[in-house]
């Protein structure tokens, strides 16, 4: 495609995110920062409401026109030749739909990975022991097919580079790892919770392959009753199912629902430590999760599984590690609970400055991934 | 014989025809106007009260409209609120209830709480109740039947002290009887003039009924289903076919609901998912419904129209696309499933209590009965060209002044809107004036509510 000099160039990023949705980088990177170097334009998709809509710059598609996103966008009167890239999130069905359009319409074509789901779900099924013959042929011949489409990309952005090669390495597509940052923008200094108990936070979904049952199995062993748990997650009526087998910690863990970043960020600057800890199995152990950077943002530090990933970015002095196993929770929990507002303070501003100086903020990241594109 | 000619015939005798009867006669010059009813009353099969659920679709508690299209259907929705209580009609033909849309499950309750913060600048009197709120104004939709709270998350969104429910028929009655008052004007109505045929001669229209022949300058068919099956004739229209689909309900032995209760919709479904609603014609009972059936004729509870449904549908391989497309969709197979178990006899109540119980928990077979001769048919448009189903309202505008509406949900609601859309394109074709400013004044609320300028 010929571009004119010095004219903006235009991106359009098609996010499996619903329509509202804020949080990852979608809100301070590809809708906030990278629009100060591009024209950023995101489609989200609706599975509630049966009509396009445009707001803004942004688009929303009922959900079950994903397929064909092209040539409905293209009905719609949103111009796919006026884009000089076209990114996908998370989705390769559309993926595969953009990819069949490029020579088309002209644009590059960028892959994003937040979260591998399919593998989640393999590997789930390992940990749950349901994996069948079957479902390990079909798992295998669906990520040859991921790995096919992700081929034929000018540019793949996993969430990590350790992701990438233990996932899908060989590809030989131009790489640009975007992990989970900071947004400048919301950055907050450490505040020390309300009363005399340790106030834990536990943000995310909690489901077998997390193994979140481990860490209340490990609350309900501490001697101490100087804590209290918040778990904050999308579905609370779940979280309350899992609650009502650990009725003798009841009066102590409250269940919360953040309805947008905001009230998550103010859910997580209520409470002193962010938990973080995740089974050590390559899913968890090859990126550093997203719910962490919302523990530092707010200058709490976080619980974090000891592994390597964890400690490529951070160290004794600003994170709280321990292994992922009961003993070793328990014992974490009550060292935590013992340690004074101070430290805890102290190793909370030290890992968000040591974030904001790994460029883990979305603004320098912008501002990155700019300078790929421009090499594109 | 008699030969009776006009500058504007309507065919077709329910909300739609009475509303465009009443726009023609009350705002334009129009000189002589003639209504054709094939029964012997308005409003005898989809506008009754008996066959829809008589709710102003005002886009606010209709979970799958974006705030483009609410805002839409909000202007021409406030258009009948403004002319009943004009003239007078609270409580005689509009109604105020309060409304609810609930929202079950985590996701539903995100999308609501979003999609309240996104609609209430167009609906400031929008309110977002929670579960504790929700068991204060309507109780039923919150307890089970041992008076225990449904475990699952639960928000509302709705109002009260708006007006809520139309009689439809009676709006329809109104809409003539005040054109019948016009003295200038010619202003007729033939009641069981059934159209068999509309040809164009010359600039003339000749329509011929079972009881006579008429001639028009103009003709707006209005007719349900049976306008699709009119234009076919006509050679029009012919990439759509007409996919009639039943509406059945179930009526409470009492008033169960305090007002009227609805439920996120599924977007691939052109029409409201399960609800409940204060009946209007039974005391404030409340009315469950409706199902849909597709039924292999156009009018519901009258005999015959088989062959019309078979002539309407143009069955080809297009159509079986279409079909088989819809039926590769899991929601919507299981939907068509459910909803014909819905009419099996002894099983049906057993499984509607299973959707209704998503809004009444409490709901017991001993609770409800189904509603006989309660319901109508919602002519859906097969869309042959774009092998789609199309989701609301159809008008075939042939340009040769001739028009063809299509009005399933929410037709009714948009009945005054949808009129003055022809109102314009006839008085365009004929030379007529339109007395815009009058019409505004009177039906078209003077200041738009913030986000109606879309």
């Amino acid at each position: 495609m010929s571009q004119e000099p010095n004219k903006r160039k235009r991106l359009l990023y098609i996010t499996d995110q619903q329509e509202y949705a804020d949080n990852g980088a979608i809100g301070p990177l590809f809708n906030g920062y990278l629009k100060e170097y591009c024209d950023v334009h995101i489609v989200y998709f609706t599975k509630y409401k049966n009509s396009f809509q445009a707001k803004e710059h942004d688009y929303i598609v009922p959900k079950q026109y994903k397929k064909e996103i092209c040539r409905y966008l293209t009905a719609k009167d949103v111009d796919l030749y006026s884009f000089d890239f076209v990114f996908v999130r998370n989705m390769f069905d559309i993926l595969s739909d953009v990819l069949n359009n490029r020579d088309k319409y002209g644009y590059k074509v960028g892959y994003r990975v937040s979260f591998p789901k399919t593998l989640q779900a393999s590997e789930s099924r390992k940990a749950n022991n349901t994996n069948t013959l079957f479902g390990s042929i079909r798992s295998y011949f669906d990520i040859a097919s991921k790995k096919h489409l992700l081929s034929q990309c000018d540019l793949f952005m996993p969430t990590s580079k350790d992701m990438e090669e233990k996932f899908y390495a060989d590809s030989g597509v131009r790489s640009f790892p975007l992990p989970a940052g900071l947004d400048p923008a919301r950055i907050t200094p450490h505040k020390k919770s309300e009363g005399d108990a340790c106030h834990f936070i536990y943000v995310g979904t909690l489901d077998s392959l997390r193994r979140f049952e481990e860490i209340l199995v490990a609350f309900r062993k501490v001697t101490s009753k100087n804590w209290h748990l918040n778990i904050s997650t999308f579905n609370p009526q779940f979280a309350r199912e899992v609650m009502s087998r650990y009725h003798t910690i009841a009066d102590t863990v409250t269940i919360l629902e953040a309805f947008n970043l905001n009230e998550l960020m103010k859910q997580i600057d209520d409470c002193d430590v962010g938990i973080a800890l995740l089974p050590n199995i390559p899913i968890y152990s090859t990126t550093v999760s997203s719910k962490i950077m919302d523990y530092y943002t707010c200058a709490i530090p976080a619980m974090l599984t000891d592994n390597p990933k964890n400690r490529t970015l951070f160290d004794d002095n600003d994170a709280l590690f321990c292994d992922f196993n009961e003993a070793s929770i328990v014992a974490k929990i009550e060292q935590i609970i013992n340690m004074s507002d101070e430290e805890i303070a102290k190793m909370g501003t030290a890992g968000q400055n040591k974030l904001l100086s790994h460029k883990r903020n979305y603004k320098i990241m912008a501002q990155k991934l700019y300078e790929e594109l421009e090499k594109l | 014989m008699t030969q009776n000619h006009y500058d504007v015939i309507i065919i077709g005798g329910g909300v739609s025809g009475a509303a465009l009867f009443y726009e023609l006669g009350r705002y334009t010059t129009t000189k002589s106007i003639c209504l054709l009813e094939k029964y012997g009353s308005l409003a005898s099969l989809n506008s009754n009260g008996s066959a829809n659920s008589q709710t102003i679709h005002c886009g606010d508690i209709e979970t799958n409209y974006t705030l483009e299209k609410a805002a839409k259907v909000k202007r021409t929705a406030k258009m009948v609120e403004k002319y009943c209580l004009s003239h007078g009609y609270e409580d005689k033909v509009i109604f105020s209830h309060q409304k609810l849309a609930l929202g079950v499950g985590h996701e539903e309750v995100n999308y609501m709480r979003h999609r309240y913060e996104e609609f209430k600048t167009l609906y400031p009197y929008l309110k977002l109740y929670t579960k504790e709120q929700l068991a204060e104004i309507e109780p039923a939709v919150i307890f089970d039947k041992d008076g225990k709270e449904r475990p699952e998350d639960i928000v509302g969104i709705g109002a009260q002290g708006e007006y809520t429910t139309v009689d439809f028929k009676a709006l329809s009655d109104t809409f003539i009887d005040n054109t019948l008052k016009i003295k200038d004007k010619i202003t007729d109505i033939f009641f069981n003039n059934e159209v068999k045929q509309i040809q164009k001669i010359g600039s003339t229209y000749h329509v011929q009924t079972t009881m006579s022949q008429f001639t028009a300058d103009f003709v707006v068919v209005d007719a349900g289903a049976h306008s699709l099956f009119l234009a076919h004739k006509m050679g029009y229209g012919l990439d759509y076919g007409c996919l009639p689909m039943a509406g059945s309900f179930y009526m409470g032995n009492r008033k169960i609901l305090n007002g009227k209760v609805y439920m996120v919709q599924n977007p691939k479904l052109p029409f409201a998912a399960l609800h409940g609603d204060p009946d209007i014609l039974v005391s404030g009972f409340t009315r469950f419904g409706p199902t849909a059936l597709m039924l292999p004729k156009l009018e519901r509870f009258k005999p015959g129209t088989y062959m019309d449904f078979f002539k309407t549908l143009r069955l080809d391989w297009t159509v079986l696309k279409i079909f088989y497309d819809l039926f590769k969709d899991a929601d919507i197979r299981n939907y068509v499933l459910k909803n014909f178990m819905f009419e099996v006899p002894y099983i049906n109540k057993k499984l509607f209590l299973q959707d209704a119980r998503k809004i009444v928990p409490s709901l017991s077979e001993e609770d409800i009965s189904y509603a006989k001769g309660f319901g109508g048919v919602r002519p859906q448009i097969l869309d042959k060209k774009n092998q789609k189903l199309m989701l609301g309202e159809a008008s075939i505008n042939t340009g040769e002044g001739i028009i063809f509406n299509m009005t399933p949900s929410p037709g009714a609601t948009s009945c005054l809107g949808n009129a003055v859309r022809d109102v314009e394109a006839i008085c365009k074709y004929l030379g007529l004036e339109f007395d815009e400013k009058l019409f505004n004044a009177e039906l078209v609320d003077e200041e738009p509510t913030k986000g109606e300028n879309l």
